[in-house]
């Protein structure tokens, strides 16, 4: 248990010392949000703006995203050969991928709340039910970051689960309306849409936000939870140590 | 308990630190380690040799933990590895080939770290960071980040995570690649040094010079199996029965080779650059023989010396010369 509390503390301060993830969690997110609110602004009416609309479901895209920074710290080159003397180390193994999962979940959920915080300020987004919410983006980035480690745990190489992260992230996240709402596409476009699990994310979120309502989170965080209890699992059967050798 | 603590302080004493008992590992159809079984001895400096795809690696990854064996037993102390995996890793320190530290970090804080993991906390883990740092010459550059230290620092840094908690055993896989003399010459002698702390070790490497300086035995590897063993000099004498005497002749004489196969011993003799080269049998004394013959017809010699055999004569001998691509 204390291996793990000290691999965790090493992941993060490898993380928030690497200057291409911080921008990449903060400042990515924010542009983001800045570039596409601002040029479909004239798509949404004064009382709910491209930016609320944007604000939202972007960090929510950026945080389904957050399973490449998971990688990445779990498999990147530079990581992967001190990953070696950490299982030399006695102690459980499985400790090694439990701590990226932890480091990478606290650095990518603080990133994404200082975002919610910096756009809401800014651009006056609309953010109510934060409690919810957070437990909502909390779910999500975990679900994320568990993802990107359970892929690495299976595919054995970070550059090849980042491409195919980088193509289930976007095609779940444009069927969930995350980059444009597809409901405007008719009845059949948005039965397909909401085949993605992003779409009962956004739509838990804009429920809790606007309509004060949450009888969506429990659902949506009940499929996360469950994602995440089973990729856990997954990473448990298929991590090996002889993985780590260099 | 007490008994059986005593029980395995006995074996260890009789049976050495730590001893392989036909270990086996399989890729597939292809046996890369077959019923391997060796000793190392308490507080010796093992040298492992052996050429690409002898099975080193794998050895070394399965005594390390980092690999499970198909076959076989790995004892510490007379116990399975398997079965006190936690109090062996304890008592083992590992300096792999690859650079297996974190180069964002300072080489304290690495350090510190690695030794962390065993479960140094408090001031005792300041004490053996910083022991481990003047051990490896680095206590001068400690606040540095690793990316910033040239490749045989990182290489003395990898060395230093190794031993801060202070292993019984050091494994040390090819630990000078790549490194200027200075810094190969600093590591082996911190390997001798660690031996007269009583740190046992077992090291690999490529290169003879390194064997012939610090092992007091070798084992010679080769298609996963251990293909010879003994000291340096035991091995020399064991694997060659020959010797070579070179005649280094003033210019001008040409001498007659075929009169040496006239004296006792005397195998082989070949002209080359002035010099003539003799084999001869190592237990037939005939040396004032061949020089009466090198100086008949009014023949000069300039220099004489005996050549022995190096370690590489004995590894390629063992090894063949054949080139390995695995």
């Amino acid at each position: 248990m204390r291996n793990l509390w000290l691999i965790a503390k090493a992941d993060f301060k490898n993380l928030i010392t690497n200057p291409m993830w911080v921008f990449y969690a903060t400042a990515f997110p924010l542009l983001l949000v800045m570039i596409i609110g601002y040029l479909t602004k004239g798509a949404y009416g004064n009382g709910f703006s491209s930016y609320d609309y944007y604000g939202v479901t972007l960090i929510i895209y950026s945080a389904l995203s957050s399973g490449m920074t998971a990688a990445n710290a779990f498999m990147e080159e530079r990581i992967k050969k001190p990953n070696m003397r950490i299982i030399y180390a006695p102690g459980n193994v499985k400790s090694l991928f439990l701590a990226k999962i932890g480091a990478s979940f606290v650095f990518s959920f603080l990133a994404h709340i200082v975002d919610f915080a910096i756009l809401s300020l800014v651009f006056g987004i609309e953010v109510k039910g934060v409690g919810q919410l957070l437990v909502l983006l909390g779910l999500t980035e975990l679900f994320s970051v568990t993802l990107g480690i359970t892929m690495c745990c299976v595919i054995k190489q970070e550059s090849m689960t980042n491409q195919l992260q980088s193509i289930i992230i976007n095609l779940l996240a444009v069927l969930g309306g995350v980059l444009f709402s597809l409901d405007g596409f008719g009845g059949t476009v948005r039965k397909i849409s909401m085949i993605s699990p992003v779409k009962w994310i956004v739509n838990a979120a804009f429920q809790i936000i606007y309509d004060r309502d949450s009888h969506l989170l429990l659902p949506a965080a009940g499929f996360l939870a469950g994602c995440i209890i089973i990729m856990t699992a997954v990473c448990c059967f298929t991590f090996r140590k002889e993985d780590c050798i260099c | 308990m007490d008994m059986k603590i005593k029980e395995d302080e006995g074996i260890k004493c009789s049976e050495g630190l730590l001893r392989v008992e036909m270990l086996n590992k399989s890729y597939g159809d292809k046996h890369v380690v077959n019923d391997l079984s060796f000793q190392v001895n308490r507080g010796e400096i093992l040298c492992l040799l052996g050429p690409n795809g002898a099975g080193k690696s794998t050895t070394i990854n399965i005594l390390c933990g980092l690999l499970d064996s198909d076959g076989g037993r790995v004892l510490w102390n007379g116990r399975d590895i398997w079965t006190c995996l936690n109090a062996y890793k304890k008592n083992l320190g590992v300096v792999p080939q690859e650079l297996a530290i974190y180069e964002d970090l300072s080489a304290e804080k690495n350090v510190s770290f690695f030794a962390s993991l065993y479960g140094l906390k408090g001031s005792e883990l300041k004490e053996k960071t910083e022991e481990a740092l003047e051990f490896a010459g680095l206590s001068d550059r400690k606040k540095d980040k690793a990316c910033t230290f040239s490749g045989g620092m990182k290489r003395r840094l990898n060395i230093a995570c190794a031993i801060a908690h202070g292993p019984k055993l050091l494994i040390m896989d090819e630990p000078t690649v790549g490194i200027d003399p200075q810094s190969r010459n600093h590591i082996l002698s911190s390997v001798r040094n660690m031996q007269s702390k009583g740190i046992t070790i077992l090291y690999t490497t490529h290169y003879m010079e390194e064997v012939e300086e610090i092992s007091d035995r070798i084992l010679i590897m080769d298609s996963g199996n251990i293909i010879a063993e003994g000291t340096c000099a035991s091995l020399k004498e064991g694997i060659f029965d020959e010797r070579q005497f070179v005649l280094e002749m003033e210019e001008g004489h040409n001498t007659d080779t075929d009169g040496f196969f006239r004296i006792e011993g005397v195998r082989g003799v070949d002209k080359k650059d002035g010099q003539i080269i003799i084999s001869s049998l190592k237990n037939v004394e005939n040396l004032e023989g061949i020089i009466e013959m090198a100086q008949r017809d009014g023949g000069r010699i300039k220099n004489l010396f005996c050549r022995t055999a190096t370690l590489e004569n004995v590894f390629l001998k063992l090894t063949g010369k054949s080139l390995r691509d695995s």
